[in-house]
């Protein structure tokens, strides 16, 4: 199957910008009604909860998270590619970022 | 608290703006901004200009990338190193006592000063030959020569080496590194000046990404801090985008010199805790 690398990669990187801008802007509205809220849960699932339950912290979290991922999902959208192009070299490579993404992760004081 | 709020929005907007403008990003007005006017943690300060360099670089990428600019397998490889240098970078700035970070933004900013001074008498495009079929050459369209360009890249390790200590500037100060990079990919490995920023701005992302998820675990991501960044630089850069060459002359780089200098001068002393202006 024949894939367009550069349009799969920009669609993933563009798409995750707008997202993040919008629920980013969201919680600043949310926050700018309500300054005095309590800050976001720590946690994925918090912040999820926090979110629908109008909390400007965490939806803020929520935005700078799908930012965060954004790169992530890029990189999975280029080893997509790669893996149908039949590009072995390449796949190994993408999954070698993949892997220092994750560690980051881990990386804890 | 408000008030803060949408001066940091103010704050990004500018840095956003002059980085578009003068082609850099704007983590390297944006961490001093926020440390010298705001009085943020250094480390907070850091880990926001994070966040904003994946949305500016991320944003600019999609531009890059269609026009095809970008050399995506060797981004590909060059991340390897970057994002272990942003990871070991990360370590550090979270370990470091903050005054580091000062001396080693200064020293960046006069890196910066002094490139930007060289950057206005040197020649622009490289020669360029016909690429055999090898992965990792690559070739655009110019639309400004009207040719396609070719290219081969060379020095590969030399490359990651450079792509792994720039990963470290990266995380460790809340900068793109594109600054490092675009010389290092234009000079040494032989790769013409698009295509070059290109496939920097690319790395960037996920580079930066490496970094603030570190910084976001050990918990200097304030989103009060964050967000307005993001959201200021975003808009600032697509403004700047639109005016750069119509806005860009002698005296207004030589001014921007002069302010990164100032700037450098500032956060030195800061390393210090003196506190000027």
């Amino acid at each position: 199957m024949r894939v367009d690398l550069n349009r799969t990669v920009a669609t993933a990187l563009g798409s995750g910008v707008a997202l993040s801008l919008l629920i980013l802007i969201w919680g600043s509205v949310l926050y700018l009604r309500h300054p005095s809220a309590p800050p976001s849960p720590p946690t994925i699932s918090g912040i999820l909860r926090g979110t629908v339950h109008l909390n400007p912290a965490a939806t803020i979290n929520l935005g700078l998270f799908v930012l965060l991922i954004t790169p992530v999902a890029r990189v999975i959208a280029a080893l997509t590619a790669f893996a149908l192009e039949h590009d072995k070299r390449y796949v190994l490579i993408s999954l070698a970022v993949l892997a220092v993404l994750a560690l980051a992760g881990v990386f804890k004081r | 608290m408000i008030l803060t709020f949408l001066l940091l929005v103010l704050l990004a907007l500018v840095a956003g703006f002059i980085g578009a403008l003068f082609g850099l990003g704007g983590g390297i007005i944006l961490v001093p901004g926020l440390t010298l006017l705001f009085q943020t943690d250094v480390k907070v300060a850091v880990a926001a200009s994070l966040i904003s360099v994946i949305a500016t670089s991320s944003a600019a990428a999609t531009v890059y990338v269609a026009a095809r600019f970008t050399n995506i397998r060797l981004g590909m490889l060059l991340e390897t190193a970057t994002t272990t240098g942003a990871l070991l970078g990360a370590f550090l700035a979270v370990h470091v006592p903050g005054r580091y970070l000062f001396f080693a933004f200064a020293g960046v900013l006069v890196y910066a000063a002094v490139s930007m001074l060289r950057s206005r008498s040197a020649s622009a495009e490289p020669t360029t030959v016909a690429a055999p079929a090898r992965s990792l050459s690559g070739s655009y369209y110019d639309p400004a020569a009207g040719t396609n360009i070719s290219y081969v890249v060379t020095h590969v390790p030399a490359g990651m080496l450079g792509s792994l200590g720039a990963g470290v500037v990266s995380a460790l100060l809340g900068i793109g590194g594109g600054i490092i990079k675009v010389p290092l990919m234009n000079a040494v490995m032989g790769i013409p000046l698009k295509a070059a920023i290109g496939t920097s701005n690319f790395t960037i992302g996920v580079t930066a990404a490496t970094g603030a998820i570190v910084f976001w675990a050990n918990g200097h991501i304030d989103p009060y801090v964050a967000a307005p960044t993001a959201i200021g630089v975003l808009i600032g850069a697509r403004i700047g985008t639109r005016v750069t060459g119509r806005a860009r002359s002698r005296a207004l780089s030589l001014a921007f010199v002069v302010l990164v200098a100032v700037t450098a001068v500032q956060m030195f002393l800061r390393g210090f805790g003196i506190r000027i202006g």
